[in-house]
């Protein structure tokens, strides 16, 4: 065993879900990942969820694929392992996540985050997906990435013993990682990179098929019906632009107002991701070059991120009205959007 | 107002809101996120404290940490507001 092991990471592109800034930080800038990277992630979704921690009603927004990608994703190698089979192997689970990344196996799971970061005995609990990527015997550190411990996503170290409490008070039906996949099973998922080899190619023919079902707002999911039905209440595509702008005016005009920004921030994040993607298909000469429809698209990042932004203000401010304007930055997204990737299916 | 009033103003206000930074240290040349790990709420935080201090109106798009890339950006960005 050595006394400091850190796995390659990379601060990620997008860091809306913990689950996306775990594979983007591992994928990183991978060239072989690209290929399959900006050949995904190109519908958008939403529906109101009670949230796990709190109750309270949300917007739950993602891109697809959202948290099956760690399972999923071809250059990604996922094991799943219960606490029964962690215990039995290792005897406690820091023996076992040193182990794992001395076999360079990064660590993801829920944690219980209010133990790790207060250990006094309080009944509320915050279960939350912990990426743990190194460890440091000397020090007594892991080295993770999480949104909990800086208020934003940050790779700093934890100690072992907070991330052995955090783990140890979750049961089975707590773990909301393993809840609904795993018949209410309790563990982590071990991951390795697993880039040597070129396992997927850019696929032209998926980009454009999911480019249109995006523009007609089309259900998606339909194609994994197979594996997960249990949801039919999903908005996808363009009318996600509708779903946030009820949302937002919802929480503004709550008895109580809102200012949860994370629907904003990963559809955001979705117009970072699909300018990055219009980039690499030019740059790959799966589109002609087009610089006028790369201006296009930053309007409409621009656009996402006004929206977002003020929503943040209007946190601070109180001042409600304001709310009125991110309505129309997101109109403005929409109508430039559907325009510019019109084209893309077009020349695609 | 002239710059270096707009800059101890201001340093007051980074002061406030990133309490683990001491103005009298601080480097306004410096990259915000990088160095003094200013994001975005932080950044809206401090143009809100501006807006009060100054007596200025940022618009919706001067709102995103992307616009500047130090606090002498902000600054600037202050001073063309007084003028």
């Amino acid at each position: 065993m050595a006394n400091k092991v850190v796995l390659p990471v990379k601060y990620p592109a997008i860091t809306s879900w913990q689950w996306h800034a775990t594979l983007f930080s591992i994928l990183g800038d991978d060239e072989n990942a690209k290929r399959w990277i900006y050949s995904n992630y190109i519908q958008l979704r939403c529906y109101e969820i009670p949230e796990y921690t709190s109750g309270d009603e949300i917007l739950l927004c993602d891109m697809m694929p959202g948290s099956s990608a760690l399972k999923e994703c071809p250059y990604l190698i996922f094991s799943l392992i219960t606490k029964p089979q962690i215990e039995a192997y290792c005897g406690d689970v820091i023996a076992f996540i040193v182990k794992t990344i001395d076999l360079g196996g990064y660590v993801y799971g829920a944690f219980d985050e209010a133990r790790m970061i207060c250990n006094a005995s309080v009944d509320f609990k915050f279960s939350h997906e912990l990426f743990i990527y190194g460890y440091n015997m000397e020090e007594e550190v892991f080295y993770v990435g999480d949104f909990t411990f800086k208020d934003k996503y940050a790779y700093t170290t934890v100690k072992f013993d907070d991330v052995k409490r955090g783990f140890d008070v979750l049961s089975a039906g707590e773990d909301h990682v393993f809840k609904d996949d795993y018949k209410g099973t309790r563990g982590l998922y071990v991951i390795q990179k697993n880039v040597d080899n070129r396992y997927y190619d850019i696929d032209a023919v998926l980009i454009k098929r999911t480019l249109e079902e995006y523009l007609n707002a089309e259900d998606t999911k339909s194609h994994f019906r197979m594996m997960r039905n249990r949801f039919d209440d999903t908005v996808f595509g363009v009318n996600v632009y509708e779903a946030l702008k009820k949302r937002v005016d919802k929480q503004l005009h709550a008895e109580e107002p809102d200012f949860d920004i994370r629907a904003l921030h990963i559809a955001y994040d979705h117009k970072v991701l699909m300018y990055d993607r219009l980039k690499y298909l030019m740059a790959n000469e799966v589109i002609p070059f087009d610089q006028n429809m790369l201006d296009k698209y930053a309007e409409v990042v621009d656009d996402m991120l006004t929206a977002r932004n003020l929503l943040v203000r209007i946190s601070v401010t109180g001042e409600i009205e304001d709310g009125v304007r991110i309505a129309s930055y997101l109109d403005s997204a929409k109508e430039t959007e559907v325009a510019v990737l019109s084209k893309v299916v077009e020349a695609l | 107002m002239d710059k270096n009033q707009i800059k101890d103003k201001l340093l007051e206000i980074i002061e406030e809101e990133l309490p683990d930074v001491e103005a009298s240290a601080v480097d306004t040349t410096a990259s915000l996120a990088d160095d003094y790990g200013v994001d975005s709420v932080s950044l809206i935080k401090m143009i809100v404290d501006a807006e009060a201090a100054f007596d200025v109106k940022f618009d919706d798009r001067e709102l995103a940490l992307n616009k500047y890339e130090n606090f002498d950006d902000v600054i600037d960005t202050i001073e063309k507001k007084l003028q």
